[in-house]
């Protein structure tokens, strides 16, 4: 489903990934793991398109396609979704306005029919039921004052609306307490399917109790240092990052 | 004062209109003559004069207008948003106010022409035509008090709750034209009132609308007055509005400017009897090389009052923006309360806002706070919407709609806030394409 292979990218002329490669098959679930500034996140938003990142080298191809080649609302449309670690407030545009001209532009884009204000109140309801979302946040603008954990559920609720083939979570879990953390992961796992496939960043394993990841990466320096099961998530909540960078197992 | 064709051509319209002005009674005669006066005086000012060092006229001064062709036709069937708005309607065409018989009687209002006013309506008008400001302010002011024709009367003396919708039209005309049209608007104590005015023309050839609004305020009366000003292309809108706000009486007032090649508006309120509140925003969205200059003044003349002022303009292309926000608080206004805020998109590096609070505070114990903002769009905002599949135009669009919208939301009248957020929407996509 997506291929990452040899990626640089800077940002402001720093280069922060240094040389990505990863592969990621149709309904698995991969989690990239490590320590502050070790470019997680910079992963998660060259790949959704933010345009302050700057790809410097290596390629990336999404269902056979260049994914590099696309605009940011292109890939959204091609079924990549983005969960933001920092969800923007846009004040005076309607939380569920938006999301319906979200949906409306991702299902035109597959070739389907733009849902009716009916049908798409049916369906948001349902999704909010789903992620325990008050229902006040859909006629809010997006995001504005809503809390943190009510921003990452609201980043949830989107991907459950928008369904994409490849979900990016971007530290979706920092910040959430445990009852809004097994909410957000209820919501992810819904998705779950074989054809679908999720890359969740994080920095803590606790996600991953409730978010089962068939691969466990860990970046360090813009780099892969380590790929491994699941169990490789635990080692690390166990020792740590620092014992990766010691001799014999880097 | 030097001359130019512009000055020649008004004096040759006064000279027109002076026969048909015989009949008229001798306090309106000294009225057009005070304007007059006040007008030979200031001239057409350059961009020399303060008041106006952002807004060039040279391009008027060098026309030389035409007096407006009368029975031009009847106004073009409003279309697109426009068309939404309410029958309750008095129809300007070429500045001329339609009214058959000279007088309309609606629930709790009546609206009448100057000429068809009785006595006693006439000697109110006296005591309220062309008073709410000096004449000295503002040339086109008095010019307007000189030149124009049958004043329009609004006489609010209960509830009018169906909103009054005063539809300004220029027609197409094979030569460039001026018009000067006078509205006076008294409420009576407790009255309420809304009232609607729409400044539209045709999409080409030049056209000069110069239009004064006066709102007389009684004791808690109420009055919420729109105005949207979608004239053609190439029209200049030269316009003042003045409300006097009486006591425990609440003025607010919306502009939504969009249309002309340059206009220049002045919103103005005289904060006369304590407890009254006003309201000035407005919304500004230019493109191409337009001059949309908003000036507003606030007269706080006595205690215990407030204002409220929002003011947001969208800047594409070439074009320039004014706001100029003047709040005097005299001596004895203690207990002022006035906020005045100016928020401005630039959407190219090409367009210019020159913004000026003008603060003039001789009272101590008052709260006034200003504040100006110029930006361009939210780049994470951006990001956001794209990043869930909306085209980057359509981004561009939403967010602007958001910024303007936060004025549009505060006008009262549903069906009004509806047509103003729909023609925005269409100016914003006009501007941004």
């Amino acid at each position: 489903m997506l291929e990452i292979r040899d990626l640089h990218a800077s940002v402001g002329g720093n280069e922060i990934l240094r040389g990505i490669s990863l592969s990621i098959r149709p309904g698995e679930v991969h989690a990239i793991m490590g320590p502050n500034g070790s470019g997680k996140s910079t992963l998660a938003r060259v790949l959704a398109g933010h345009p302050d990142y700057e790809v410097t080298g290596g390629d990336v191809t999404y269902r056979g396609e260049d994914l590099l080649e696309m605009d940011a609302e292109v890939r959204a449309q091609k079924g990549i979704f983005l969960a933001f670690q920092y969800p923007v407030e846009i004040p005076g545009v309607n939380n569920s306005y938006f999301l319906k001209a979200a949906l409306n532009a991702v299902r035109k884009a597959r070739g389907e029919e733009e849902l009716d204000a009916v049908d798409f109140l049916a369906l948001i309801r349902q999704k909010a039921k789903l992620l325990d979302l008050d229902t006040a946040l859909l006629s809010r603008p997006v995001n504005e004052g809503f809390s943190g954990g009510e921003k990452k559920r609201n980043e949830i609720f989107h991907m459950a609306v928008l369904e994409p083939m490849l979900s990016v979570l971007d530290e979706t879990d920092s910040g959430l307490d445990i009852d809004a953390l097994r909410i957000v992961a209820n919501g992810v796992n819904a998705l779950r399917s074989p054809e679908r496939a999720s890359i969740v960043v994080t920095h803590y394993q606790r996600l991953l109790n409730y978010i089962v990841p068939d691969f466990v990466h860990v970046l360090s320096d813009g780099r892969i240092i380590r790929s491994g099961g699941k169990e490789l998530a635990l080692e690390l909540e166990d020792k740590g990052y620092a014992w990766l960078d010691e001799p014999g197992h880097a | 004062m030097e001359s130019s064709n512009a000055l020649r051509a008004f004096e040759a319209m006064l000279e027109q209109a002076a026969p048909a002005r015989a009949s008229e009674p001798g306090w309106l005669a000294e009225a057009r003559h005070a304007g007059l006066e006040a007008f030979r005086l200031q001239g057409i000012p350059t961009t020399g004069h303060e008041e106006w060092r952002s807004t060039p006229l040279a391009a008027l001064a060098a026309t030389a207008f035409a007096p407006a062709p009368t029975s031009a036709g009847p106004a073009p069937t409003a279309v697109g948003p426009l068309a939404g708005l309410g029958g309750n309607r008095v129809e300007i065409i070429n500045g001329a106010p339609i009214l058959p018989d000279g007088r309309r009687q609606g629930a709790g209002s009546s609206t009448f022409l100057l000429s068809a006013a009785t006595p006693e309506e006439q000697a109110a008008v006296m005591r309220r035509l062309g008073r709410t400001h000096s004449l000295n302010s503002h040339p086109f002011a008095a010019l307007n008090l000189a030149l124009h024709g049958d004043a329009l009367v609004i006489h609010v003396t209960a509830d009018a709750t169906e909103p009054l919708h005063i539809r300004h039209c220029a027609l197409p005309s094979d030569r460039p034209f001026a018009t000067a049209v006078r509205v006076l608007v008294v409420a009576e104590p407790n009255a309420r009132a809304a009232l609607v005015e729409t400044f539209e023309g045709p999409a080409g050839g030049a056209y000069l609308t110069n239009a004064v609004i006066e709102f007389w305020l009684g004791d808690g009366a109420a009055v919420e007055h729109c105005r949207i000003q979608v004239e053609g292309a190439d029209a200049t809108h030269l316009s003042l509005s003045h409300a006097m706000v009486g006591r425990d009486s609440r003025f607010a007032s919306t502009n939504i400017s969009l249309g002309a090649a340059l206009a220049r508006y002045d919103g103005n309120a005289s904060m006369v009897g304590s407890g009254g509140e006003c309201t000035l925003n407005g919304v500004y969205v230019a493109a191409g090389t337009q001059l949309i200059d908003n000036h507003t003044y606030i007269d706080h003349a006595v205690a215990h009052c407030q204002s409220h002022e929002l003011y947001k303009g969208v800047l594409a292309d070439r074009s320039r923006g004014v706001f100029n926000g003047k709040i005097l608080v005299r001596e004895d206004a203690q207990k002022t309360d006035a906020k005045q805020t100016n928020q401005v998109l630039l959407l190219s590096g090409d367009a210019q806002i020159h913004t000026k609070p003008q603060l003039e505070i001789f009272a101590d114990d008052v709260r006034c706070t200003h504040g100006a903002t110029i930006g361009r769009l939210d780049a994470d905002a951006l990001f956001y919407l794209r990043a869930r599949g909306i085209l980057a135009e359509q981004a561009h669009t939403m967010l602007v709609a958001a910024f303007a919208g936060d004025v549009i939301e505060r006008i009262a009248d549903e069906t009004l806030r509806g047509v103003v957020d729909a023609l925005v929407r269409d100016a914003l996509r006009a501007g941004l394409t």
